[in-house]
C-alpha cells in the first residue's frame, strides 16, 4: 500500500508561491520536510520580512513536528527562499539537486559573488544525485531530475504525492517558462512525460499557482490523471515539437520576474543576503547581465 | 471531537494566528457585492465538497475552518458537511457577514447591507449609505407622487425618473445617489473599500511586500 503523506500548503499571494510541509500523521515519528519556503522581500525598499516563514514555523510547532529536511525544487528566480532562516530556527538539512553546480557556474560571474557563494555547493547540506532515495521520518522519498524551467529542477516523490516545483502547474495554468538561462523547452517536455508516467491517482503539488480568472482561487494540487487529460501544455496527444513551439512562442518577449536579481543571488546562498560591509548587507543589481 | 463550535465576529482576528481559514459559502453574487477584507476562501454551499476543498487548498485535517454566510444558517449547514466528512475543527461565524459588519470588520463592498442578527455587536453606527438611499428615494417618490395626484400631474415625471434610476442601479450595480452620499461629510466615518495608497504610499513593515504578480506581471509560468 502506498503511503499517503499529510501535506499542508502555504500560499504567498505576493509571489503566487506554494510552500509545503510534508509528514505522516499516522506515525509516532514526527519528522517532516519543508519544501520551497518564502522569505518576503520588497524590491523598492530593500526590506525583508519573515512573516511567511514564521507562519510555517508556527504550524510546525503547533503540530509537534520535527524538521528533518528543507528541500528546494530549484533556484527560484521570482522569490527568495527562507531555507537558511528556517534551518536556524528549526534545524534540518537543506538539500537540492547536484545539478545546481551548473547553475552556480552560470550566475557566479554575473553577481561576482565568489567571496560568499561557494561554487562547490557546500552552502547546501546535501546535494542529491539523480533518482536518489532518502527518507522523511517513516516515509521513503525519491528525487527525480525534471529540468526545463531551469537546468536543475527537481521533483520529489513522497508516497502517493509528488512535488514538482515549476516543472508543471495546475491544468489550466500549464507549466513553467523555459526562457531563463539554461532553460530548455525540449527538456521541459521530457520532464513532463516523466511526471505524467506516475500512477494516475498520484497527487501532484505545484510550486506556484496563477489562477487564470477571478473566480478560480489559488489551489495547489491536481492528480496525474487530471494533468494527463487537461493540462494546458501537456494534454494528451501533444507532440514534443508542438509543445516546444507553443512554449517558445509563449515565452518570446516575456518580461522577467520583479525579484529575479535578488532571488538568484540570495537563493544560491540558501537564502542569505551575503557578506556585509560594516554590518550592512547588499543586493547586487548587475547592469546589462540578463 | 467533531462538535461544531461557534466564533463571535469580534474574534475573527484570532483566526490567522491559529492557522485557520475562513470559508464564505454564499453565492457568487452575494460575495461580489460584499465580502470580508481579510483573507478568506469562497465556495458556494451547493458546490462545496469538504474533502476536495481541503485537499486542493493544501489544508490538513486539523486545520480550523470558519464558516461564513449572510446570517449563519448556510454556515451551519456547511459546518455539518465538514463534520460529517470527518473534519474535527469546524466553526460557525455567528450572525454571518451582517454581524461581522456590525462588529467593525472591514468589508469590501459597493453598498454594505446592515441589519441585526444573532451575535450582533449592536454598536451605534451611522445609518448605512444603502438605508440613506432608500430613505431619500422613498421620500422623494412619496412627496412628488402626492403633488402629481393633487397639485399638477407634471410632478409625476419625478417618481418616473427615480424608478428608472433605481432599476438602472439594480441592473448595473452602480448607484449615482449612493456614490454622491458617500462623499457627504456625515458619511466620512463609514468604512469604505481599503485605500490602495498612491505612488507615494509608504510601505508598512508588516505589509511587505507591497507587490503581487497579479495579472500581466511576469512570474514563473
Ligand atoms: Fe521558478
Amino acid at each position: 500500500m502506498t503511503l499517503k503523506p499529510d501535506v499542508r500548503g502555504f500560499f504567498d499571494p505576493a509571489t503566487a508561491t506554494w510552500t509545503y510541509v510534508v509528514w505522516s500523521s499516522g506515525h509516532e515519528d514526527r519528522r517532516c520536510a519543508i519544501i520551497d519556503s518564502v522569505l518576503d522581500y520588497d524590491m523598492h525598499s530593500g526590506r525583508h520580512s519573515t512573516a511567511s516563514a514564521d507562519a510555517v514555523i508556527d504550524f510546525v510547532k503547533a503540530r509537534g513536528l520535527e524538521v528533518e529536511w528543507i528541500l528546494e525544487t530549484h533556484i527560484h528566480a521570482d522569490h527568495l527562499t527562507a531555507a537558511h532562516y528556517l534551518r536556524a530556527k528549526l534545524g534540518g538539512k537543506i538539500a537540492i539537486s547536484r545539478h545546481i553546480l551548473a547553475v552556480l557556474e552560470t550566475w557566479a560571474p554575473v553577481f561576482q559573488s565568489a567571496e560568499d557563494t561557494p561554487l562547490d555547493g557546500s552552502q547546501f547540506d546535501v546535494l542529491f544525485e539523480d533518482d536518489q532515495q532518502f527518507t522523511i521520518g517513516p516515509m521513503t522519498a525519491k528525487m527525480i531530475h525534471t529540468p526545463g524551467h531551469t537546468p536543475a529542477d527537481t521533483s520529489y516523490i513522497v508516497g502517493d504525492a509528488v512535488f514538482v516545483g515549476d516543472a508543471m502547474f495546475l491544468p489550466d495554468v500549464g507549466s513553467g517558462r523555459c526562457d531563463f538561462p539554461g532553460g530548455n523547452a525540449g527538456d521541459s517536455y521530457d520532464s513532463g512525460q516523466k511526471l505524467l508516467a506516475l500512477p494516475p491517482e498520484t497527487r501532484m503539488y505545484v510550486g506556484h499557482d496563477y489562477p487564470p480568472g477571478p473566480r478560480r482561487e489559488p489551489q495547489c494540487m491536481a492528480t496525474v490523471s487530471e494533468q494527463r487529460a487537461g493540462n494546458l501544455r501537456f494534454h494528451q496527444g501533444v507532440t514534443r515539437e508542438r509543445f516546444i513551439e507553443a512554449r517558445e512562442a509563449a515565452d518570446a518577449g516575456k518580461g522577467v520576474p520583479e525579484l529575479i536579481l535578488p532571488s538568484l543571488q540570495v537563493n544560491l546562498r540558501t537564502g542569505q543576503f551575503g557578506k556585509d560591509i560594516n554590518g550592512v548587507q547588499f543586493v547586487r543589481l548587475p547592469v546589462d547581465k540578463l | 471531537m467533531s462538535d461544531i463550535q461557534t466564533i463571535h465576529p469580534k474574534d475573527l482576528h484570532t483566526v490567522e494566528g491559529k492557522g485557520g481559514v475562513i470559508l464564505d459559502v454564499r453565492t457568487p453574487g452575494e460575495h461580489s457585492d460584499a465580502h470580508l477584507a481579510r483573507p478568506h476562501a469562497h465556495v458556494p454551499l451547493g458546490e462545496l465538497d469538504p474533502a476536495d476543498f481541503m485537499l486542493r487548498r493544501g489544508l490538513d485535517r486539523e486545520t480550523p475552518v470558519y464558516m461564513l454566510c449572510k446570517a449563519g444558517t448556510r454556515a451551519r449547514a456547511a459546518a455539518e458537511k465538514f463534520a460529517a466528512a470527518g473534519f474535527p475543527n469546524v466553526h460557525v461565524i455567528e450572525g454571518g457577514i451582517i454581524a461581522c459588519d456590525d462588529c467593525g470588520e472591514d468589508i469590501n463592498a459597493m453598498v454594505v447591507e446592515t441589519g441585526t442578527a444573532a451575535g450582533s455587536c449592536a454598536t451605534k453606527q451611522p445609518m448605512s449609505v444603502e438605508r440613506q438611499v432608500r430613505l431619500i428615494a422613498g421620500l422623494v417618490v412619496l412627496v412628488t407622487s402626492a403633488l402629481g395626484i393633487w397639485v399638477n400631474p407634471v410632478w409625476l415625471y419625478v417618481p418616473l425618473a427615480v424608478g428608472a434610476g433605481l432599476s438602472f442601479s439594480g441592473v448595473s450595480g452602480f448607484c449615482l445617489m449612493a456614490e454622491t452620499l458617500k462623499k457627504m461629510p456625515w458619511n466620512k466615518g463609514l468604512k469604505q473599500q481599503a485605500d490602495t495608497g498612491g505612488a507615494c504610499g509608504i510601505i508598512k513593515p508588516d505589509n511587505i511586500p507591497a507587490s503581487s504578480p497579479g495579472p500581466g506581471k511576469p512570474g514563473c509560468a
